[in-house]
């Protein structure tokens, strides 16, 4: 027996999470950005579909479970995890502009990525300490 | 319309003026004494993009992976929840009635 109410909803995440992170950039991507080949965006847009499917099915796990238990306090965690290698992965990668000819202009965000770093750290230990907690409390019911 | 528009850029950047020194002092704070520690984090993170692999096969099977196990997360969780429910409400009970006592 599944929990249904559940299920749905966790379905309904992924699937939204499937569209914002695969279908909408694939859409812009072939529809607007690819009339300009002088962005060479195609690398950049494919990172955003890969970790996408990956994000979406963390969502789902997430979602499927009850709030405050471990697995839900286990699947923040993991999106936490998940979305900074996602972000580093963005700020990392370079998008090359060839302006005219000869001049080649190289966009690059890697000024945000410390920044980033600290906050997603931060974020990612306290999820650790809520799982902790969470599975603490948990296990204090379990033994009345 | 107008008045309110102007009362927002002076409140703005009234906000900006005391605010953007205090980022930049932030800033170069971190800068010095956080920044240099994330060094570490950074090139494992640096080694793991770059290993990466870049068909999306192997990111469709974590996705049905993930899909799967939460599935059997949520098997039997009603009866799982109820249990865990009841076990509250009997602690409430005992609780209640320590004090009462």
């Amino acid at each position: 027996m599944t929990d249904r109410k559940l299920l749905r909803k966790g379905v309904f995440v992924a699937i939204s999470s499937l569209f914002f992170y695969v279908a909408l950039p694939y859409i812009i991507y072939t529809k607007y950005l690819v009339q300009f080949p002088q962005l060479a965006l195609e690398n950049y847009i494919n990172w955003i579909m890969r970790m996408g499917i990956i994000i979406a099915g963390v969502q789902f796990f997430k979602s499927v479970s009850s709030e405050k238990t471990t697995r839900q306090a286990l699947g923040d965690l993991l999106l936490s995890i998940v979305y900074l290698v996602f972000f580093f992965k963005l700020f990392t990668l370079e998008v090359v502009a060839n302006v005219t000819e000869n001049v080649t202009v190289i966009i690059s965000m890697e000024g945000f990525i410390y920044l980033y770093l600290l906050a997603a750290l931060i974020g990612i230990f306290a999820n650790v300490i809520r799982v902790f907690e969470v599975w603490n409390s948990a296990r204090r019911i379990r033994s009345l | 319309m107008q008045g309110g528009l102007d009362l927002f850029k002076k409140y703005l950047e009234e906000f900006l003026y005391y605010f953007i020194p205090f980022a930049e002092k932030l800033l170069s704070y971190l800068r010095k004494n956080v920044f240099p520690y994330l060094t570490e984090v950074m090139s494992y993170l640096q080694r793991l993009s770059e290993k990466m692999p870049v068909n999306f096969e192997l990111y469709i099977l974590i996705f049905i992976i993930l899909v799967i196990l939460g599935v059997i997360v949520n098997w039997k969780l009603e009866g799982k929840e109820e249990e865990e429910k009841k076990k509250k409400e009997k602690k409430e009970i005992s609780d209640l009635l320590f004090t009462l006592s």
